[in-house]
């Protein structure tokens, strides 16, 4: 059981930190609460360790937003905030370009419903069809219906932004 | 020929089908080149969410603990939430210790000092012990009063700022009933009445209980980690009189659990007092 877990831990730590991250945008936290979930992990002692380890992370992220919402610090979108740009960063344009694609991916999937991103998410992190329907209540035959819909919607918002971040260069 | 839905391609191609339900997807994109073309797409969409999702990668590196790490940390809230039943095995092993480590004399003591004078007759702890003469009167000008509740007037120090360094938490006032309904363990003699208990959040928490002995003398009993106890400042110890004049001070150790005495009498008569300690 044990050795189960950590084995799980040292495969799947950085895909939760990975799907923290997407959710609260914030690595340090991020870390803090993957940390959480492997440690409460060990207290449970879940039957399914790998669902039960996304079920919980998910649970803590959106308690997390909540918070946040609350506190109005959710959804400062990357693009509103400052850039720094060392002079002698050679890099510096590159930077400001890789932090261009981040927000409008971003941006992107905050215009998703919560559960399509959900889902969309769950996927990502490497979840079947029926841990992402056991853990979203959803019938494993909805799932690629969901999924259908949330990717062509992603592509499609970030198409769109960044198409207008096009236009916007153009005239500026 | 009905084309084949556009959730079965996602489902398809994300490898969620049965093997029979692939085959009948297979055999159906041999004869159509509509639903190729929709599986060719929906393969692209797929890539594209799959490297739109990647940019969103944390850049940093990540901070990746050791198992042993989340073990340990897993260890010190399972400790926490058992906090009642280390209490009983510290109890258990304090008893072993008590037996094991003491003297006759002291353990005679204890005999003595555990068939307490019946309320109303008083004795001083201090005539336990032999080897000290008794201190003048003034030093404890309530010692005549046999009486079990505690004693007006008598000095009872607060611990709120004493301790500092590392172990520098701040001392909290808890009532018995509830330190006990938290699961903390409460060090105490059995039978003398509790002026205060002070607790201080630490790796476990430290509690610190302050009983008056039938002399009128105040004795302080807090147990603890004994990693944070020897950071303990020596007024949080010591503090039952101006700089701790004539305290004398016991502890013991098992494990990494610490217990410590100290009251204004001999040290023998607090070893005798140690005896009669209960920790529940």
């Amino acid at each position: 059981m044990a050795d189960e877990l950590e084995a799980l831990y040292h495969s799947t730590y950085t895909s939760v930190v990975r799907f923290l991250y997407r959710r609260v945008w914030d690595l340090d936290r991020a870390q803090d609460l993957a940390q959480e979930v492997f440690v409460r992990a060990m207290a449970h002692r879940p039957e399914k360790p790998r669902a039960w380890v996304f079920a919980v992370a998910a649970n803590l992220a959106r308690d997390e937003a909540r918070a946040a919402m609350r506190r109005k610090k959710h959804l400062t979108l990357l693009a509103n905030d400052p850039i720094v740009m060392p002079a002698s960063e050679p890099d510096a344009q590159e930077m400001v370009e890789q932090d261009e694609r981040v927000a409008s991916v971003h941006r992107a999937l905050d215009e998703l419903t919560p559960r399509d991103r959900e889902v969309l998410l769950l996927w990502d992190a490497g979840l079947s069809y029926p841990e992402i329907a056991a853990q979203t209540d959803l019938a494993v035959g909805a799932v690629g219906t969901t999924l259908a819909r949330a990717r062509k919607r992603l592509v499609a918002v970030h198409e769109r932004l960044t198409a207008g971040h096009m236009d916007d260069a153009a005239h500026s | 020929m009905r084309h084949i839905p556009e959730a079965e391609l996602h489902a398809y191609l994300d490898q969620a089908l049965s093997r029979a339900q692939a085959v009948e997807i297979e055999s159906h994109l041999a004869g159509c080149a509509s639903c190729r073309a929709e599986r060719d797409a929906i393969a692209g969409l797929r890539d594209r969410t799959t490297a739109l999702l990647a940019t969103l990668a944390p850049r940093a590196p990540l901070a990746r603990p050791s198992w042993s790490e989340l073990r340990r940390r897993h260890q010190v809230e399972t400790a926490r939430r058992a906090n009642l039943l280390r209490g009983a095995v510290w109890a258990a092993s304090l008893i072993g210790a008590i037996s094991l480590g003491y003297s006759a004399h002291s353990w005679r003591d204890a005999v003595e000092a555990a068939n307490a004078p019946p309320p109303g007759v008083t004795m001083p702890i201090q005539t336990v012990a032999t080897a000290t003469p008794p201190r003048p009167a003034q030093h404890a000008p309530v010692r005549t009063v046999a009486s079990r509740r505690p004693v007006q007037g008598i000095e009872v120090d607060t611990l709120d700022t004493a301790p500092s360094g590392p172990s520098g938490g701040v001392w909290r006032s808890e009532s018995l009933e509830r330190a006990l309904a938290a699961g903390l363990t409460v060090p105490r003699v059995a039978g003398l009445p509790v002026l205060q208990i002070q607790v201080q959040e630490a790796s476990s928490p430290l509690v610190a209980v302050d009983q008056q002995l039938t002399s009128g003398e105040m004795v302080r009993t807090i147990e603890g980690p004994a990693s944070e106890m020897v950071l303990l400042d020596r007024s949080a110890v010591a503090s039952t009189g101006p700089e701790g004049a004539g305290a004398s001070t016991v502890s013991m150790r098992s494990g990494n659990r610490m217990l410590l005495m100290t009251a204004r009498i001999p040290a023998d008569s607090l070893r005798a007092l140690l005896a009669r300690i209960k920790t529940q």
